[in-house]
Order: C-alpha cells, then sequence, then structure tokens
C-alpha cells in the first residue's frame, strides 16, 4: 500500500506544488547560467531552494551537507517531506522494521572536482600510446581538490544511507543504479522486501540532479536534447514530432507498508499496488514492444489503466516503442490519460519515473488536474500516447494507474497502482 | 513479474551450482582458492602507476591479466567471471530467457572510463566525439555491467544493480534469492566487480584507511586496507530445477540478511548493532542459530573501525557458544586478495564455500596479534587445516554509511 509521497521538483517541495503546477501547466525552465548555460540545450528546470532551508526537512547537524550531492539533498528534502507530511518526523528513534530503497547515478556533481584532481596527478608518458603516471610533485596541488568529502559525497551508497540515518530506518538499505529505470527498480524490491515479510514499510523512489557539465555533455551526445530555437516552454513535447528533452531535477519517494500494517496504525492509505513488472533486453534485440508490454501487463495484471505516466522522453524511436507497447498491453481500445512532467519540468533520469508516479497517482486521486493540450503536432505513430493528452481519466477511488519507463541498460520497468482513497 | 496473488515461496531452497572468478592470484577459481589455502598473499607492488604518493607498498591488482587498451578494467574483469561461472555452471540455453535475472554489484563500476571522458570533456568547446567516446558514453553506467551480462547469457528476466559499496554484491546475492524465492525468476546469475582505479585510491587516501603495509585483519596492528580488484559471479537457482538437470550443486544459501545502522556516515556503529541485526535476520530466515554455525567469513577490512566494530558484534552475537568454549573460528580473505569493494562480499562468500566443500579452514593471512580481548578466538593464522564436519558458515560484509549483510551458507549433504 501507498499510505505517503514526498517530492521535491522544480515546483517546489511536496505534493501539492507538484500537483499545482502541473494542473497550471507553468513550464519551469530557465536560461542555465555559467558554464551549464553554454552546453546543449542551454535551459533546464531546477528547485530554487537556499540550503539554510534544508532544516525544515532534516536535521543538518546529523546530516552534514558537505557529505551529500545534490541528488541525496533532493532525495532527503523529500523523505523529510514525506515524513513530516505522515506525521512521523523523526524524533531520534530507531524502526528495526522500516528500511529505505532508493535509484540514484553514479555521477554526482562534485565527481568533477576529483577527477580534475586525478587529471592534475596523472600525465600519459611522452610516446606511449596508452598508460598514465602519477607525478607526485603535483599532489599538493592535487589534493586542494581531492577532499576526503568529495569521496564520500561520490559513495553510491550515500543516498540510501543518508535516509536511513535521517529516517532512523534500521531495516534493509540500498542504492539500486539501473541509469533511468533504478527508481522504479528501487520501488520495485521494496514492495519484495515487504511481500517477503522482512518489513513493514519501506521509504523508495529516486531523486537526481543532471546540472553538471560532464553529464548534460554525456547526454547531448546521447541525443536526449532539443537544442532548437524552439522557445523553452514549448520544447518538449514527447510523442509529438518535436523531438528532444530539457534536463530538470527532482525526487519523488513513496512510503510503502504492508496494508495489515498500515489498518492497525490507521493510516489512510492513498493507494494499492496492483504490481511490478521488469524485464531487460539489449537496445539493439528484436521484441522491446512484447518485453516493454509485458511489464506493463504485469503492473497492471487486470483491466486498462485511467491514467498512463510513460517514459514521456521525448526521443521519436523511444516514444514510439512506448505508444507501441502500451496498445500491445492495453488493447485497441485504450483509452487513459496521459500524464507527464517532463513537458514543463524536464527530464531528472532515475528520478523522472517516481515523478511520474507521483503525477499519475496525484491525477487519479484528482489532486492534480493536469493541463490538456499537450497533444500539439502529434506524432502519427505515438497517438495512442499522443491522444491521451487531451483525455481525463476516471478519478477517485478504484482509477487506476500505470507508470512505465526505459533505460539504456535495456531495461523496462513498469508500475501500478490503484487508488483507495 | 509480479502481482498480488503471488505469494512468497519461502519452502524454495536456493542453491549456488557455479562460480567464476577473477581476483589478484589470477583469472580462475582454482587459482585464488589455492593461493588461499596455502596461506600466501596475492598482493605485490602496484604496476598500474606510480604508488609513491599515497606511500603505497601493495595492492591486490590483477596483473596476471594485462590491460586492454580498448576495453574499460572493470568489464575486462566481469566478462572473464562471465565466462567462467557459465562453464561452471553447465547453463545453456534452456536457461536464457525471461526466467533468468541478473543482479550485480559494484561501486563504482566503469569509473575508469568515466574518468577518461571527464578528462576530455572538461574541455571548452566540447571535443569532437570520437567512437571511444561514445562506447564510453554508454558504457560507464553502472547498470551496464549487469545488461551486459544479461546480453551475454540470454538472460531478460529480472535485472538490478545495487550499489551499496562494500556490501554490494552479499546485498546483490540477496536480491537474486529473493527474487527466486518470490518467483520472479527460476534463476539468477548474482555477484560483483570492481576495477583497480586512481579514482577509487585517492579517495581511499584521502579519508585515511589505507594501510601502510599489508593487510592484517583482526590484528592488535592493524593499520588500514589495501585495495583490490575483481569479479566474482555465482549462479543460483532453485534446488528442485538444479537436482533435475543434474547440476553440482556447491552450497545452499539458506538465509540472508540486511540492515542499516541508521547512526552515522562514515562511522560505523561502534556496538556493532546494525551487523548484529542482520546476523540475527540471517539467523531466522535459516531457522539456524550461533550454536550452528561452524566458520565465520568475517569482512575484516584490516581497518581500525571495521575490525573494532565486527569483533564487538560477534561478541555480542556468540556471547553464549563463546562462553561454552565453543566460538567458532573467524577469518578473513582480504589480506590475500585485497578489499575488492564491490565483489568483496562475494569473493567472501565463494572463499567460504570452496572451504567448506573440502571441509577445511582457510587460514587469516598476515594476522598475528589478536586484539586485546579477543585472545581466546581462533583466527587460524597459519595453515589452512581440517575440518570435515563444516556444514554452516556465516559470511559478513559491512560498508561506509552503515550498511550490513550477513549470509548463511549451507553444505548440500547429498549433492
Amino acid at each position: 500500500m501507498i499510505t505517503g509521497i514526498g517530492v521535491t521538483s522544480p515546483y517546489g517541495v511536496g505534493p501539492a506544488a507538484l500537483a499545482d503546477g502541473l494542473s497550471a501547466g507553468s513550464s519551469r525552465f530557465a536560461p542555465l547560467e555559467g558554464r551549464l548555460g553554454v552546453l546543449p540545450p542551454g535551459v533546464g528546470a531546477q528547485l530554487d531552494l537556499p540550503r539554510k532551508q534544508f532544516k525544515e526537512w532534516f536535521d543538518t547537524r546529523v546530516l552534514r551537507l558537505s557529505t551529500m550531492t545534490r541528488q541525496t539533498q533532493l532525495g532527503c528534502i523529500a523523505a523529510g517531506d514525506l515524513l513530516k507530511g505522515m506525521g512521523l518526523s523523526p524524533d531520534g528513534s530507531k524502526h528495526l522494521d522500516k528500511g529505505a530503497f532508493l535509484g540514484s547515478f553514479i555521477v554526482p556533481p562534485d565527481f568533477a572536482k576529483q577527477v580534475r584532481a586525478i587529471r592534475i596527478l596523472s600525465h600519459r608518458p611522452e610516446g606511449e600510446d596508452s598508460g598514465y603516471v602519477l607525478d607526485d610533485t603535483r599532489l599538493a596541488e592535487a589534493m586542494k581538490f581531492a577532499s576526503a568529502f568529495d569521496f564520500l559525497r561520490a559513495l553510491p551508497n550515500m543516498p540510501s544511507s543518508h535516509l536511513s540515518i535521517q529516517s532512523g530506518f534500521q531495516g534493509p538499505a540500498c542504492t539500486y543504479l539501473g541509469s533511468d529505470a533504478s527508481g522504479l527498480q528501487a520501488l520495485g524490491m521494496a514492495v519484495h522486501t515487504i511481500r517477503s515479510g522482512q518489513t513493514n514499510a519501506m521509504i523508495a523512489g529516486a531523486a537526481f540532479s543532471p546540472f553538471q557539465e560532464v553529464h548534460l555533455a554525456w547526454q547531448h551526445k546521447r541525443g536526449l536534447w532539443n537544442a532548437t530555437d524552439v522557445p523553452a516552454d514549448e520544447r518538449v513535447r514527447p510523442y509529438s514530432v518535436r523531438t528532444g528533452n530539457a534536463p530538470g531535477e527532482g525526487g519523488a519517494v513513496f512510503y510503502l507498508e504492508e496494508r495489515a500494517y498500515a489498518e492497525a496504525r490507521g493510516a489512510t492509505i492513498l493507494a494499492e499496488v496492483t504490481g511490478y513488472g521488469q524485464r531487460v533486453l539489449p537496445a539493439s534485440a528484436d521484441g522491446q514492444v512484447e518485453v516493454r508490454a509485458e511489464a506493463l501487463r504485469a503492473a497492471l495484471p487486470e483491466g486498462s489503466p485511467d491514467w498512463v505516466a510513460p517514459s514521456a522522453l521525448g526521443r521519436a524511436d523511444m516514444d514510439r516503442l512506448d505508444a507501441s507497447a502500451h496498445a500491445r498491453a492495453f488493447g485497441a481500445d485504450f483509452s487513459a490519460g496521459t500524464v507527464a512532467v517532463t513537458p514543463t519540468i524536464g527530464f531528472a533520469g532515475p528520478a523522472t519515473a517516481p515523478l511520474q508516479l507521483a503525477a499519475a497517482l496525484l491525477s487519479a486521486r484528482g489532486d492534480a488536474t493536469p493541463v490538456r493540450g499537450l497533444d500539439v503536432d502529434a506524432d502519427p505513430s505515438s497517438r495512442v500516447l499522443a491522444d491521451g493528452f487531451a483525455r481525463v481519466g476516471a478519478v477517485g477511488a478504484g482509477a487506476t494507474a500505470v507508470t512505465s519507463c526505459f533505460s539504456l541498460d535495456g531495461v523496462h520497468a513498469a508500475f501500478g497502482v490503484r487508488i483507495e482513497a | 513479474m509480479s502481482s498480488p496473488e503471488q505469494n512468497p515461496q519461502d519452502d524454495v531452497s536456493v542453491v549456488v551450482t557455479g562460480l567464476g572468478l577473477v581476483t589478484a592470484a589470477g583469472a580462475g577459481v582454482s587459482e585464488s582458492y589455492a593461493m588461499l589455502r596455502r596461506g600466501k598473499s596475492a598482493l605485490s607492488p602496484l604496476r598500474l602507476f606510480d604508488p609513491d604518493p599515497y606511500s603505497l607498498e601493495i595492492a591486490g591488482e590483477v596483473q596476471t591479466i594485462p590491460r586492454d587498451p580498448e576495453e574499460d578494467r572493470a568489464f575486462q574483469l566481469l566478462d572473464l567471471a562471465t565466462t567462467q561461472v557459465m562453464e561452471a555452471s553447465g547453463w545453456g540455453e534452456s536457461q536464457r530467457g525471461e526466467s533468468t535475472g541478473v543482479v550485480l554489484g559494484t561501486c563504482q563500476g566503469a569509473i575508469e572510463g568515466a574518468s577518461n571522458i571527464h578528462r576530455r570533456y572538461a574541455a571548452r568547446p566540447i571535443p569532437h566525439t570520437t567512437s571511444s567516446d561514445r562506447r564510453s558514453f554508454a558504457e560507464y553506467r553502472p547498470g551496464h555491467g549487469t545488461a551486459r551480462v544479461a546480453k551475454e547469457i540470454g538472460a531478460t528476466g529480472p535485472t538490478s544493480t545495487v550499489g551499496m559499496v562494500c556490501v554490494s554484491s552479499s546485498v546483490a546475492l540477496m536480491h537474486a534469492v529473493d527474487l527466486i524465492k518470490c518467483g520472479e525468476a527460476r534463476r539468477v546469475l548474482a555477484g560483483g566487480f570492481e576495477a583497480f582505479t586512481q579514482f577509487v585510491l585517492t579517495g581511499f587516501h584521502c579519508i585515511g584507511a589505507l594501510a601502510a603495509g599489508p593487510l592484517k585483519p583482526f590484528d592488535a596492528d592493524r593499520d588500514g586496507t589495501v585495495l583490490g580488484e575483481g569479479a566474482v559471479l555465482m549462479t543460483l537457482e532453485r534446488e528442485d530445477d538444479a537436482r533435475a538437470r543434474g547440476a553440482t550443486i556447491l552450497a545452499r544459501i539458506a538465509g540472508c540478511g540486511i540492515a542499516a545502522d541508521a547512526f552515522h556516515m562514515t562511522a560505523p556503529d561502534p556496538k556493532g548493532g546494525g551487523l548484529e541485526r542482520a546476523v540475527r535476520q540471517a539467523f531466522d530466515e535459516a531457522g539456524l542459530g550461533p550454536e550452528d554455525i561452524d566458520y565465520i567469513s568475517a569482512h575484516g577490512t584490516g581497518t581500525v573501525f571495521n575490525d573494532g566494530m565486527e569483533s564487538v558484534a560477534f561478541s555480542r552475537i556468540f556471547a553464549d557458544v563463546d562462553e561454552r568454549g565453543r566460538m567458532p573460528p573467524v577469518t578473513g580473505v582480504k589480506s590475500v586478495f585485497g578489499h575488492t569493494l564491490g565483489a568483496a562480499g562475494a569473493l567472501d562468500a565463494a572463499m567460504a564455500i570452496l572451504a567448506m566443500r573440502d571441509g577445511v579452514f582457510t587460514p587469516t593471512v598476515a594476522h598475528t596479534t589478536p586484539i586485546e580481548g579477543l585472545e581466546s578466538w581462533d583466527f587460524n593464522p597459519d595453515n589452512v587445516r581440517s575440518a570435515p564436519d563444516v556444514r554452516c558458515i556465516l559470511s559478513t560484509n559491512s560498508a561506509f554509511g552503515g550498511n550490513n549483510s550477513a549470509l548463511i551458507i549451507q553444505r548440500v549433504d547429498d549433492a
């Protein structure tokens, strides 16, 4: 059961900010400053939040900002918001029966600083084709850049470790690194962990910030960004002929509980998890549509969803795969409302799918009324999802929503929910 | 795939049917295991780059495998281990498809390739992309290792990549067991991989965790760890499936435990609370207790904090059996192979499985003087010794950030 949602997005902190932003349809893209601004696509959606406000969501004396990357901060703010919203704000007590799973990515913003130090230290000997040597006369200079904190920040398990310390959750903690699918993988594994009786409750989701030079350059080379002259607030239109995305940051975490445990403590059950599916197939292999459809069907074993929140990547090949798989999974009369956060707050890597899940859940509950009309310039091959931008799905108890995503590693993942309250 | 109608299958037994190992001792299960049995260390002077700035004497570099300039070191090691484990397990066409999963752990994945990208792309304007860059861009994500193995073995079932530093591969093994028990997969290839890189070495240097000399697990004079590299993979499958196809069963994973300290970002809980909870969780799952453990394969990094914390945790967990003079021997293998980070948990477990198969206690190399108060514990510092009655091993790991894992590995008598 899902009994709580925590969100950090360019709209602000909290699910209400996300719901309001989606309902207004307001774009949060703005020109990027400094060295980031000269890189394609030149715009991005960031959360403007002064550091001094972080203590509203976690104890900065315990969780030192010096040990946190931006993505860890976004995850801890989302988790702090979730716990606060549920009346479970940390009071120093420990919880043996609860854990934290978070999806992330291994390239934190400060990574470049660490590598800069290594670059100073190392050079390739003249006349050699490969290999590096260290120049110890440069060590002192290099160590100005490399610090213990840089290294600790860069460790992949830091996001979930911070979360477990923040919440006092002493059950399993794990960070997943499955690229863009790791957020849904974290949610899926959290469901398994509860079902297997290892825990009664889990915080799970993902957080990510792509605003680091090399990462933006990488995604540009991957062909992900729309670097055209189209105004920023119209650039990202998944399932249309306008191809490309823009970077965004954020995090979405969910409080998952075993039903009896949630009911016993009088919790409001927002939604039931209908299923989770995950398959892997090399990106170059045939059968992508079928595999993706199987994942979707596993997420919602019966019936057709009222809302779908697909990957909304904005790349023609991926969009068409998305559309074909949804049609294969849910039939020709598939008529769900489509939800997408990417047109207004961008693509946030592994955090995108959990943000999509939050958006779909809020839409199905009626907390958000996502603005319609994003079906402009629809790609005829993606109509089944593009047309959904003009539709409004069923709202309230019994309404269903399916979120899905795809990673470059070939992972197809999907997660389904049915609204209870 | 799962739905609420599918219930966990607690009665499903999960067994290990194959191993693949690449360590500083060489590429092959027999090479690594033989080195450990001989009580020799595979650690040697670093050749990859000048170790002087780090005051480094030795490292667990896989020197028998030359570096391939066309391939990231992490994947070079991973590919070798994959080939080995597939041959050893006997998995073939029948084991391909959606009922087969892959779960791998790593600390930094293909960080070597990432470092090279950062070197080039920090420049302005962004340099023209080379074919090598394109490949590196695509491959430096940690999840690529998992996808690469899945493609190689024809697995299309559930996958995940665990980034939990020193407990990465033991948690990967646990997730694999969970996936099989939950019915998500019939079999999973699981383990971990890690390459020796300047990035990680610089980091460990910065945090002051490196030893000036040999790594000395649980030694009163321990002063830090020695880094290593490697890839360790296991094929895990339902015991009924393994028996039906006549596979060699090496061991059963009888219990798993994972717990967070929720204490401090860098220091472990000095009381070992997280590790104790992980071990007790593994006991509960296995239906066993401290009195059933014949042998402890400890994390034993050689750092003051880790080995101290582990000692405290073991003291509490085994207090009753220790009082009766039945404290099981405690061993550590990192003084032989170095600390392989993302591969460490699977390496510890693999060595324990082989020792149990052969009925021996392997030695804790370089251990000479026990930590004060542990003089009565048996760290088996000298040579391999016969232990034909070993039936149950506890293998533990811990990581920065306060993550702890425990595996109960059981002998399968009639296999």
